[in-house]
């Protein structure tokens, strides 16, 4: 699609900007006592969604509170090392397209997948 | 000349005739340059073939020209398109999830997780539809996750 050829850098620059201010105001604010935005699913439903926590998680990672980020949202904290690689295998496909299609490959797609659902009815119940 | 080589299904170039060299080429690597009508297999590029073709085939066999046919001429190579594997947005996804609105990312990680398995069943068409879906629900939940900001404030208030 021509989008991603035109708005790429754009698209990165813009991301970056709002990574540098959120790390602030995330670095700052406690979310568990801060007037933070909410989930819509959990004020409609009163269940926790797969991503509830991660404001709180990423106030604690910024804190270098692994544990507290663990107990505010687990998923985030074991996906982020791995949102990271894949984006790294993304930004460098055309430099090492074996690594790319290593972690591109099914096995992690369908765990990825499985892990996400497996862990939204799980934190519900448990 | 620009060059562009496929390895394990991966669409690579454009590259100069160097870089070319510097790659694990097979024999039946298949390559393409400027000026070309199809893809070849990198023994049938004669700048190739010289380095790599010999080397690996050990030492080459005499054959006689006028007891037997050319071995195999060019253009009996079947054209291959190149297929590169459109983005399957898994990373993205999982972002959206812990950060979007949730339900529209798991949509897009749904349709994320099939195009890997359709690119590899050669489900070209599949593939490019399940990434442009994944897309389309990360944009949906993106959306909804940013329009939720100042409506939830107004609900507070009411």
């Amino acid at each position: 699609m021509t989008i991603h050829r035109i708005a790429k850098p754009a698209l990165w620059t813009l991301a970056l900007a709002v990574a540098a201010v959120l790390v602030i105001v995330y670095g700052s604010f406690d979310p568990a006592t801060a007037p933070f935005p909410r989930c819509p699913f959990k004020m409609l439903t009163t269940f926790d969604c797969p991503g509830c926590g991660s404001q709180r998680a990423i106030h604690a990672l910024l804190h270098a509170d692994i544990a507290g980020a663990w107990r505010a949202n687990a998923m985030m904290v074991i996906m982020l090392p791995i949102v990271a690689v894949l984006i790294t295998a993304g930004m460098l496909r055309n430099k090492a397209p074996r690594f790319y299609n290593a972690v591109n490959s099914r096995t992690i797609a369908y765990s990825v997948l499985a892990a996400t659902i497996t862990w939204w009815i799980g934190r519900n119940i448990f | 000349m620009n060059y562009w080589v496929i390895i394990d299904n991966e669409k690579i170039g454009p590259m100069q005739l160097e870089e070319v060299l510097r790659l694990p080429l097979k024999r039946d690597t298949l390559v393409w340059h400027t000026g070309l009508p199809s893809w070849r297999q990198a023994c049938f590029i004669p700048e190739l073939a010289g380095t790599f073709c010999a080397a690996s085939s050990g030492p080459v066999p005499v054959v006689n020209p006028y007891t037997q046919p050319m071995p195999s001429a060019p253009a009996a190579t079947t054209p291959q398109k190149a297929e590169t594997k459109p983005p399957t947005y898994i990373a993205w996804s999982i972002v959206a999830i812990c950060l979007c609105c949730a339900i529209p990312a798991i949509v897009s990680l749904i349709y994320a997780a099939k195009v890997t398995p359709r690119f590899d069943t050669r489900d070209y068409e599949g593939a490019r539809k399940a990434s442009d879906n994944a897309e389309l629900w990360l944009i949906v939940s993106i959306t909804l996750g940013v329009m939720w900001l100042p409506f939830q404030y107004v609900l507070f208030m009411l």
